[in-house]
């Protein structure tokens, strides 16, 4: 279960270096195995070709970099979502007025579910350049996510992704990674 | 000048072209620089030719620059081979090399689809060199012998 920015991270280091040894495996090492043993008659292996093993790891690796990239910035997003939701209800005492009680709905309903964007901006006074480069991460995220449509936006690397939004966390002094 | 020039010379100013073409052409000259120093690289330390050297086109297409051809260029030997794939030229990050004033201005791939090394154009003071990333994101200069290990490995 992914939860955290270090656990997406690990997922993707695990599933970058299992895809390459399955690439490396196929392209490499197939025909050598010890197929007339118990690994021949095992379904999962015994119908497989060499050319397929390698030609579906690469297609893994085709797309990892930005599939980390979506992930991350998804883990951050509700992350930061929940944890300005706790901030609210911890400074604000407890409604009675009716109006009050619906605006304070509509005000979790706007961090819970509004645009993303509307919530790092109002972090800007804590550091606005790192949420300005938040930004730059949620724009590549935005193409990525959208079938990568349209003329790229600045290229945003797994580590660079990482590294940004780790210290945003860090910034906004919420708990480390469980 | 006739309306639809008019009509285009406005909407080629809406859009910066003239600027995102000097952008796109600065990026392409620099990409054709990179690709000619690894085949003069690979040419010294291959005088036989068993490598061999083809121009491979990639079509592009980023904000700020529009769409736009670029050439890289595939490196093999027998079936094996390795890319020189120009990724983009605006780039998020900060150059690990080079310290302070410099930026990075590009990025180009080298790799064989299964391993990848990042090398990242990093300029500063109107000069222009690269950095490689390795796979744990240390980083150092391109060079020859940085070439000559990365093919090394791709074409292990």
């Amino acid at each position: 279960m992914i939860g955290t920015l270090d656990e997406a991270w690990r997922w993707y280091e695990a599933a970058r270096e299992t895809s390459r040894t399955m690439a490396r495996l196929g392209g490499k090492y197939w025909d050598e195995m010890p197929w007339g043993g118990a690994l021949g008659r095992d379904d999962s292996f015994r119908l497989l070709e060499a050319t397929q093993v390698e030609e579906r790891a690469r297609q893994v690796l085709d797309d990892l970099e930005d599939l980390c990239v979506l992930l991350l910035f998804s883990v951050f997003e509700a992350t930061v979502r929940e944890r300005a939701l706790t901030d609210v209800s911890d400074e604000l005492p407890t409604l009675r007025h009716p109006a009050l009680v619906q605006a304070m709905e509509t005000l979790n309903d706007t961090i819970s579910h509004g645009s993303f964007y509307r919530v790092l901006e109002a972090y800007k006074g804590l550091d606005a350049d790192l949420v300005e480069e938040v930004n730059q991460v949620r724009r590549y995220r935005n193409w990525v996510a959208h079938g990568r449509r349209g003329a790229q936006p600045d290229n945003v690397g797994p580590d660079v992704a990482y590294d940004r939004l780790r210290r945003f966390l860090e910034r906004l002094a919420l708990p480390k990674p469980r | 000048m006739t309306s639809f020039q008019e009509f285009l010379h406005r909407k080629a100013e809406e859009q910066g072209q003239s600027s995102a073409r000097e952008r796109r052409d600065e990026w392409i000259a620099a990409v054709d620089r990179l690709t000619r120093q690894i085949e003069g690289w690979l040419r010294e330390s291959d005088p036989e030719g068993v490598l061999d050297l083809i121009p491979v086109t990639f079509d592009k297409a980023e904000k700020g620059l529009g769409p736009y051809k670029i050439d890289g260029l595939q490196v093999g030997v027998g079936e094996l081979s390795a890319r020189v794939v120009p990724v983009a030229r605006n780039v998020v990050g900060s150059p690990r090399i080079m310290g302070d004033g410099a930026r990075l201005a590009g990025r180009v791939d080298i790799t064989d689809g299964i391993k990848k090394y990042v090398l990242r154009r990093v300029l500063k003071d109107g000069s222009e060199t690269w950095e490689v990333l390795d796979d744990h994101f240390g980083a150092a200069p391109f060079d020859r012998d940085r070439l000559e290990s990365i093919l090394q490995d791709l074409l292990a």
